[in-house]
């Protein structure tokens, strides 16, 4: 390797082609080798390096599992030495480099235990790092139990905070920039701000001070210098991006007319029905996103495959429920692992948070590709001949279900006078049950109509076939081959309103 | 630090072929616009710079 591949500068005499190519193959092993060994971390070269990583290409591409295994290495180092649950770990402590040298990053990580929340939950303070000093505390909502602790330090926010502004750097200089409002939640504690290349209004939707507010912000001309004149961004939830949508309709504003470049919603899954009609009624893109408030980072539904990438520099595993193989397509548990230093107060290393996605091969970004399909615990599989058989996940349900305006939503919103239809982003009223004392065992799928089935029996039959159908043809389940070979029998029943419980507040 | 970090952005740009020349450059900038678009956490309350972020990069 010649001195000028190790990193010393771009000027210098030009090498010849093939000494260029052959020092280029090495330069993904030298950035991570390198990168794994450096003392401190600059947030602003790391940008730059995930910047280039995520080019289109094979080159980009190596260098992006080269950037992973760099800060694996670096993760699994700081937690071992710095926080008390890894450092008294057997599978830490006996953790040494595969074949004594850096591998890829799920070489570095195989072996390593898979993280629960429970685990977390059960002794928080463990879990803390002893190098930093704690700047905000978060927690986890406790839509799918009890909330757990996220503690962030002075250092993480620090190094965030420079990293996505050198992210951000080039849209900074562009003429009047943007304003956008925010619709925030109080679901976990105190936020981590970041940087953010415009001017970030926040309003709400939760009652009607905060909803006439919303409305207000969003048609009001503005006159600050440097900034453009209307508001040009919406975020929030996707249950309040939906009710304020409703609420402007109800109220004879086309959304259309604001001029909107740009939608996101997060914090619930966005049923396609509910994305399509945000992306008409708005006549802009939407940008649906996966998150965790344990880890910094997530996912972005791709606008090119429509699936969700994980971002660059959060890293993610798709293993089988119950063991540590990995899933190269189909069904499995999401595990993520986020990096340091982008998280350093509460480490996460292959964090389980209990979501089932089902991995893609054809997705069109290095990162893994994959689509939600619901917590573990709410999904329903059969156990035939020792072998995980699926037969309902609780988004394929709710997709279905989000796409027909019989079915009866939870009015979330009960307390918001201004608009009238208060259920816009309700989860659906719905239960499902797997009765093994049947022969064979019988697939039921309770459905609470806006009305009474008996009323109108041809349209709740029609309804009734249709989420059947849907459930027959979901993607990696086996629902319709074990019905075809009588293991299995699906039964979708229409149940008047009010005859259900409150459906679960996750899917 | 600063310097040992430059050298390696130095030799990825000069392995992938980007220069600092095309820092700014439209694909650039569209890049940095989805990235940071996506990595803005659900408990962040700037989060409004990924939704701005995203339009920026489809202007």
């Amino acid at each position: 390797m010649t001195e000028r591949s190790r990193g010393g500068g771009p000027s210098g005499p030009r090498p010849s082609p093939d000494t260029e190519n052959a020092e280029n193959a090495d330069a993904p092993l030298l950035v991570r080798d390198r990168l794994a060994h450096m003392e401190d971390v600059d947030p602003g070269g790391l940008a730059r390096l995930f910047s280039l990583a995520s080019l289109e290409g094979e080159v980009p591409a190596r260098f992006l599992d080269a950037l992973h295994a760099a800060l694996a290495h670096r993760t699994i180092t700081h937690a071992r030495a710095h926080v008390p649950w890894y450092r008294e770990h057997p599978e830490y402590a006996a953790w040494s480099l595969p074949q004594g040298r850096l591998g890829s990053p799920s070489e570095l990580l195989r072996g390593l235990p898979v993280l629960y929340r429970a685990v977390v939950a059960a002794s928080p303070a463990r879990f803390v790092a002893d190098d930093v000093v704690l700047s905000a505390l978060g927690h986890t909502s406790g839509s799918t139990g009890t909330p757990l602790p996220v503690r962030r330090s002075v250092e993480e926010s620090d190094f965030l905070a420079a990293y996505f502004e050198r992210l951000t750097a080039p849209l900074a200089h562009e003429g009047p920039r943007p304003i956008s409002l925010n619709l925030p939640n109080a679901y976990h504690g105190t936020p981590l701000r970041l940087p953010a290349p415009g001017l970030s209004l926040s309003s709400g939707v939760t009652d009607d001070l905060l909803l006439g507010e919303t409305v207000r912000a969003l048609t009001t001309r503005y006159d600050l210098p440097g900034f453009r004149t209307r508001v040009e961004f919406l975020s929030g939830l996707v249950n309040h991006v939906l009710l304020l949508t409703g609420h402007l309709m109800e109220q004879g504003i086309d959304p259309r007319a604001l001029g909107l470049r740009g939608v996101s919603v997060a914090g619930g899954a966005a049923a396609p029905h509910w994305r399509r009609f945000l992306a008409s009624a708005w006549g802009c893109p939407v940008t649906d996103r996966f998150t965790l408030t344990e880890v910094v980072g997530g996912a972005s539904r791709c606008a090119a495959c429509d699936l969700f990438h994980l971002d660059p520099h959060v890293f993610g595993e798709v293993l089988e429920p119950g063991s540590d193989t990995p899933v190269a397509e189909g069904p499995g548990r999401l595990v993520l692992t986020a990096f340091h230093p982008f998280v350093q107060m509460q480490p996460m290393i292959r964090y389980d948070a209990g979501d089932l996605v089902l991995r893609r091969k054809n997705g069109c970004r290095p990162t893994p590709a994959f689509e939600f399909l619901g917590k573990r615990g709410n999904a329903i599989a059969l156990e035939l001949r020792g072998r995980r058989k699926w037969l309902l996940f609780p988004a394929v349900l709710n997709a279905v279900l989000a796409g027909l305006p019989d079915v009866r939503a939870v009015e979330w919103a009960s307390g918001v006078r201004r608009v009238f239809d208060r259920t816009l982003g309700g989860l659906p009223y719905a239960r499902t049950v797997l009765d093994r004392s049947s022969s064979p065992p019988e697939l039921r799928v309770e459905v609470e109509l806006r009305y009474g089935p008996h009323f109108h029996p041809a349209r709740a039959e029609e309804v009734a076939a249709q989420v059947a159908d849907a459930l027959r043809r979901a993607e990696g389940t086996a629902l319709a081959e074990l019905e075809a070979g009588g293991a299995v029998r699906l039964r979708v029943v229409c149940r008047p309103p009010g005859s259900l419980p409150e459906p679960e507040l996750k899917l | 630090m600063l310097s040992e970090m430059n050298d390696l952005v130095s030799v990825a740009e000069r392995a992938i072929g980007e220069s600092k020349a095309q820092l700014d450059s439209d694909q650039t900038r569209a890049l940095a616009a989805q990235v940071t678009a996506e990595v803005v956490a659900e408990v962040s309350a700037e989060s409004s710079a990924k939704a701005l972020a995203e339009g920026l990069q489809r202007r």
